[in-house]
């Protein structure tokens, strides 16, 4: 147990140690059940019950979806309308997205999976792009910044509202790929990256 | 003439999708992973072409940037998620190596070190499921299927004779057995052991 102090040893007849715990965590890790397929560069997001962890890649391109449900119960549901790695997912409200990727083509393509595990796709991103970024804002998922591989990089963000309708909010100030994103309280951050100048 | 560029740039976006840009972060740099803990938005980790960091910059709620305690070790290719008031930072590529290194923040944005990861690896993913924060995939010495999970464990051990009080329960363990208390986390109390050896 992390940061269990002992404060007394007993004395005076009482013949007791005293073990305090102020506000401590222990962070316990564990291997559970494996991925169906191994690979790199997937996506992972929760939705209801489940967590996902969709696309990827190894030898070849995946299209697999693995679900731990809250007792680390593992399941396969309907893979990714697409094969790639490289893409990216966030959550809006009873729908987790993976969007993009690039497989021997750059993907533009959006798997969104209800609190069901049923897969549905809705509209494309407005740009076809892999290594970008996603994550949450009101009830928006945003999809920023990407790269095609083919020398370009994009400032592009597609936002989905929880009906999965998509518009283009105004795009990142500054195109990019590799980039992190994260919210916190009203806002959907957008961070760093990479280009290549030739 | 081609140039690497990493990039410092911050851009958030409001409920209503507006942009604005706050304060860079404070090192140049992609490859980084993001999570959310308490008020704060974390990114840590990632490249330049040249160095890996272990830089963190923190953005609270009113994207006021700070630089809580570095990861312990530089990586690029990191995962991140959170469980409960624990930013968890996992995996990478750092030092010519794959790395198992898991760094912890809390809400306080205090930094520990809990279990590796049980196999080293970069380019994994990492959500939050129920009581767990998972680790998926990734690459080490070969592509991997592994998965980590993390709890925060909020049971306690007492001997026989042991009198404890942690959270609201407050009693004297009887059996003649070992006792796992199972009490809410963070721990708060004490346990009060007699004529025993603490390990």
């Amino acid at each position: 147990m992390a940061q269990a102090i002992i404060s007394r040893k007993g004395g005076g007849g009482s013949g007791y140690a005293t073990v305090m715990f102020n506000n401590v965590y222990a962070l316990v890790g564990m291997r559970t059940a494996d991925l169906s397929v191994a690979r790199a560069n997937l996506a992972a997001t929760t939705v209801g019950d489940y967590a996902l962890f969709g696309g990827g890649g190894a030898s070849g391109y995946a299209s697999a979806v693995d679900a731990y449900d809250t007792n680390l119960t593992w399941s396969t549901p309907t893979s990714l309308s697409a094969y790639r790695h490289y893409l990216a997912a966030t959550t809006v409200e009873n729908y987790a997205l993976f969007g993009g990727g690039v497989n021997e083509s750059i993907s533009s393509t959006v798997d969104a999976y209800n609190t069901s595990l049923t897969r549905s796709t809705p509209t494309s991103l407005s740009v076809a792009r892999a290594n970008l970024a996603a994550t949450t804002v009101g009830g928006y998922a945003l999809f920023g910044g990407g790269y095609n591989y083919s020398s370009v990089y994009y400032s592009t963000v597609d936002a989905y509202n929880t009906n999965l309708i998509r518009s283009t909010p105004t795009s990142l100030s500054f195109e990019r790929a590799n980039l992190a994103a994260a919210t916190v309280g009203n806002y959907a951050l957008f961070a760093g990256g990479q280009i290549y100048e030739y | 003439m081609s140039t690497d560029l990493s990039i410092d740039i911050v851009d958030a976006y409001d409920v209503n999708l507006t942009r604005t840009t706050p304060t860079r972060l404070s090192m140049s740099r992609y490859g980084l992973a993001a999570t959310t803990v308490g008020d704060y938005a974390l990114f840590g980790g990632g490249y330049d072409s040249s160095t890996n960091f272990s830089t963190v910059d923190a953005y609270d709620s009113n994207l006021t940037r700070s630089t809580p305690t570095a990861l312990s070790v530089r990586r690029t290719f990191l995962s991140a998620t959170t469980l409960g008031n624990y930013a968890l930072f996992g995996g990478g590529y750092g030092n010519s190596d794959h790395l198992p290194t898991v760094d912890a923040y809390d809400s306080n944005l205090t930094r520990s070190t809990p279990t590796a990861l049980g196999v080293g690896r970069n380019s994994l993913a990492a959500t939050t499921v129920g009581d767990y924060a998972l680790f998926g995939g990734g690459y080490g010495s070969s592509y991997s299927a592994a998965v980590d999970a993390y709890y925060i464990n909020n049971q306690v051990q007492v001997y026989p004779g042991t009198k404890y009080k942690l959270g609201s329960m407050s009693d004297e363990a009887t059996s003649d057995s070992m006792q796992m208390i199972t009490t809410t986390a963070p721990i708060t109390g004490y346990i009060k052991i007699k004529d025993a050896t603490i390990n």
